[in-house]
């Protein structure tokens, strides 16, 4: 599954720029209504690539469900111990400001741009 | 050999052959103590060497078990490794997921209580504020303040300008306003171009003063759309202050709007205070004809709800009632027993007005004054109810030096229009005092034919379905000079039961004596009188009228 498409978001990867991009609004509630997209998350960490870009300058909303999902997907970039992970945010969305710095506490050798 | 030697030596070969038996039994002694000795080394022996045995392996075993605890040891350690890592992890996602939570929903939170383009907040924060700042006053001395501002022309400038230029306006004033007043200050966009300013602890100097601020500082302002200037800014204010201009949040804004209202059609471009409004500035009159909680009773009645220029007309119903022969009643107790039997008597009458709607205002003395704005049929019932609690109250008095008691009550009715300009309700007093000098008027007439209730046409206009109460014309009477005739009614509802029984069966020839009577024809009328008379012999209006017809006979004859 690369890609998951509704009419407030759109999640899918490009392997050939190795980016995941997540775009819109995602307000999904709970664990259950995320399982698709942490399946993609999963499936791109398994393929074990060097490099893993997470871009997020397009999601304008997030709630809290969402951020927990990524935040877990952080920490198994970590535990593979040789992906490197780069996260793209944007500067003129107010949340991504306050809560991106905290992935790089999960895992130091992110970079936040 | 000799003989001593011989025995000599047989002695010394008993000795010896003695001690040989002795060393014998010596020897065997020695040789069980040898096997016992021996028997029992091999046994501890064996014992030792079992012993020896079970400590080897028991040490073995500790050496294994001590290999597999540090083996376990390093698992545990790796483990906890891990779960100190994973709960690191955890607290992080934890932390930032509830500071991710909070700061949308402080996003949207503020969301919920601005307005998107002025950037002030919006109505409904606006209303909580206000009931935060009416609390605020329960336990205390407290005022508040609010300024309407409304912008002048504003359709011009979306019909001229387009919208953009309209919000580009909204916007630029809402800055102004935000930047000119207090930081405890609450400022809203209220409407489509109004908005309006909460000042907490401000009194009605302070809050004129900075309404006069803001009015002459917007027009300073300079506002252009797309480089075309769109003219001179200018705006129109009413302010009222809480307690001054009302009681609730809901009066203090609608004194407010009132205000603005007035500075709208007086020219615009100018700041209103509610003092000017005239409902404040007659509100000291108003005080001493008519009871202030009437003109609250009855604007709670109505639904104003912030509605612009809707004339509501509403019925009020007066009800007068006093007990009869009171002057006498109380000069004969004391002043205490005086003063409990009015609040005995309110107490027991109480109960039948509220239940029907009606607003008890005690008058003077032993008379009552009640309201109702529903319906004449409210007050009918209430009446009736009220006579049948005295009747009751009487069958408990039987004594001598206690007369029992009879009320009589009148009721009467107008129609009154409640004036509501911008959501403010005024009445006119005139009509109130009139309603009830009135009813009051036709109480003293209920002395004069000895009924207990009478009601006035309007009332009985009034009623739902007249055809539920025993009810009769009684007269129409002229009350005032220049005033039209009203006709009363009796209703009778309460009379003693075979008292109301005869007047229901009279009814129609009574009425029909009373036209008789109105046309002229007096013996007819004196006849059909006699007759209803001879029914209910007690009825003092059939006497009264019997009277008038043989005063009139006689009047006839001898002209």
């Amino acid at each position: 599954m690369q890609e998951i498409q509704s009419d407030d978001y759109k999640v899918w990867y490009d392997p050939d720029t190795m980016t995941i991009y997540c775009q819109g609004s995602l307000r999904l509630s709970g664990m259950d209504e995320y399982a698709p997209i942490v399946e993609l998350l999963n499936e791109v960490v398994e393929q074990n690539p060097s490099l893993i870009i997470l871009n997020l300058q397009g999601l304008e909303f997030l709630n809290s469900s969402g951020i927990s999902i990524i935040s877990r997907f952080v920490i198994k970039v970590r535990q593979k111990n040789n992906i490197k992970m780069i996260v793209k945010g944007s500067d003129t969305i107010p949340w991504q400001k306050k809560s991106l710095k905290n992935l790089q506490r999960l895992m130091p050798s992110l970079s936040l741009e | 050999m000799s003989p001593e030697k011989n025995k000599d030596l047989q002695q010394e070969i008993e000795h010896l052959r003695s001690q040989i038996d002795f060393l014998k039994l010596e020897k065997n002694d020695l040789e069980v103590l040898l096997e016992t000795t021996l028997a029992h080394a091999d046994l501890i022996e064996a014992e030792l060497h079992e012993s020896n045995e079970r400590l080897k392996a028991e040490v073995f075993e500790r050496e294994r078990i001590q290999v597999a605890l540090e083996a376990s040891q390093a698992n545990l350690k790796a483990l906890l490794r891990i779960l100190s890592q994973e709960k690191k992890d955890l607290e992080i996602i934890l932390e930032t997921t509830v500071e991710h939570g909070d700061f949308v929903e402080n996003q949207l939170h503020k969301q919920t209580i601005c307005d998107p383009l002025t950037g002030l907040f919006n109505r409904r924060y606006l209303e909580c504020c206000l009931i935060r700042e009416v609390k605020k006053a329960e336990n205390q001395e407290y005022s508040f303040g609010i300024i309407m501002v409304d912008i002048d022309h504003f359709k011009k400038f979306n019909d001229t300008f387009g919208h953009k230029a309209g919000d580009l306006v909204l916007k630029k004033i809402g800055t102004f306003l935000l930047k000119h007043i207090r930081s405890t200050d609450i400022a809203c966009r209220y409407g489509g171009e109004e908005l309006t300013v909460i000042l907490p602890e401000a009194g009605i100097e302070v809050t004129k003063a900075k309404a006069e601020k803001i009015c002459e500082g917007v027009k300073q302002l300079q506002a252009k759309y797309l480089g075309q200037s769109l003219g001179q800014l200018t705006v129109s204010v009413g302010v009222a202050c809480f307690p001054e201009h009302g009681r609730t949040a809901g009066e203090v804004i609608q004194a407010a709007d009132a205000a603005l209202y007035l500075a709208k059609t007086e020219g615009r471009d100018r700041v209103i205070t509610a003092e000017s409004l005239p409902l404040f500035q007659a509100n000291i009159t108003y005080e001493r004809c008519i009871p202030q909680q009437f003109l609250n009773f009855l604007d709670r009645q109505t639904t104003v709800d912030f509605k612009h220029n809707a004339d509501v007309q509403k019925n009020m119903t007066v009800l007068f009632a006093d007990i009869r022969d009171f002057q006498n009643l109380s000069e004969s107790m004391t002043p205490e027993d005086n003063f409990k039997f009015i609040n005995a008597f309110l107490s027991r009458i109480r109960p039948a007005i509220v239940k029907h709607n009606g607003l008890l205002n005690h008058y003077v003395g032993n008379a009552v004054m009640a309201l109702f704005s529903h319906s004449a049929d409210d007050a009918v019932k209430a009446a009736i109810a009220m006579l049948q609690e005295i009747t009751e109250y009487n069958q408990t008095r039987q004594r001598p030096e206690r007369p029992p008691l009879s009320m009589g009550i009148a009721i009467n009715t107008s129609s009154l229009i409640l004036e509501t300009m911008s959501g403010y309700t005024q009445v006119d007093g005139t009509v109130i005092s009139d309603t009830i000098s009135l009813a009051s008027r036709l109480q003293r007439l209920t002395q004069h034919y000895e009924l207990s209730l009478l009601i006035s046409h309007y009332t009985f206009l009034g009623l739902e379905d007249a055809n539920q109460y025993g009810i009769r014309i009684i007269d129409q009477v002229q009350l005032q000079k220049n005033t039209q005739g009203i006709t009363i009614y009796e209703v009778f509802e309460a009379d003693p039961p075979l008292q109301r029984q005869g007047k229901i069966a009279t009814v129609t020839d009574f009425e029909k004596a009373l036209l008789l009577y109105k046309i002229g024809s007096f013996s007819e009328a004196l006849e059909l009188f006699q007759h209803c008379l001879q029914q209910v012999p007690e009825d003092r209006v059939t006497q009264v009228y019997l009277q008038r017809c043989q005063e009139n006979i006689h009047r006839v004859n001898s002209m």
